[in-house]
């Protein structure tokens, strides 16, 4: 039997609500504190959405998420098979 | 009093303030991004030659001045403002005190807005005597 995963499901347990550009999403926002450039203490938030309800998200976009507005800077399929897409935010 | 070659940098540091957010002459201070723009000050090389039959001595001393800037489009031209910014404000306080050597410059976008720093490399000379290493004579 060939295994069909239910990304829905991994997202409904793990995600949360959220909206791009103004249309509802339930994404996972992940950030982390990084030191770039030897010298600068900074973040790195992204969020990580079902590809189907990220087809047209693109670079510009709103996120927002737990009253946070982002700037969508970068938008990347994952591997292995681009179920889920990434979006690399900047705090608006 | 401190040794010539900090007075050297804190004389560039204090130049700047007005530049920019943070300025700081500590070598391993992180800014955070509420900090920025901003600028680090630390010395380089001194090379350090005899000059006279009293025992004076000649000092070479490189100080960099990095700018670290933050912005979500146009990194280049943050970094290039502050750089502009961080010459003349030199230049004014302390003209002919600092030769500029070189810049270089150095951006990132791995987190969530691009990051880039513009270093500066002075030179300045000054003279000291051995036995009072925190006197600049010249």
């Amino acid at each position: 039997m060939a295994f069909v995963e239910d990304t829905a499901l991994f997202l409904a347990d793990f995600g949360s609500a959220a909206t791009l550009n103004a249309v509802a999403v339930t994404a996972i926002v992940d950030t982390s504190s990084v030191v770039e450039l030897d010298g600068i203490v900074t973040q790195a938030p992204t969020a990580l959405l079902q590809t189907a309800e990220a087809s047209a998200a693109a670079p510009g976009q709103t996120f927002a998420a737990a009253a946070v507005t982002y700037k969508v800077r970068q938008v990347l399929k994952e591997p292995p098979d681009g179920a889920f897409t990434r979006l690399v935010l900047a705090r608006a | 009093m401190a040794l010539a070659a900090a007075q050297r940098v804190d004389a560039i540091a204090a130049a700047l303030v007005p530049t920019a957010a943070t300025v700081t002459t500590d070598r391993f201070h992180p800014f955070a991004e509420s900090e920025l723009p901003a600028w680090r000050v630390t010395a380089d090389a001194e090379d350090v030659t005899a000059s006279g039959l009293d025992g004076t001595e000649e000092h070479i001393l490189i100080v960099n001045a990095e700018g670290f800037v933050q912005a979500d489009t146009g990194i280049d031209d943050a970094m290039n403002d502050l750089a502009a910014d961080g010459l003349a404000a030199v230049a004014t306080a302390h003209p002919n005190t600092y030769q500029l050597q070189g810049i270089d410059r150095e951006a990132s976008q791995s987190a969530e807005a691009c990051t880039g720093v513009i270093r500066l490399r002075f030179a300045t000379r000054f003279f000291v005597s051995p036995a009072a290493p925190e006197v600049i004579v010249s």
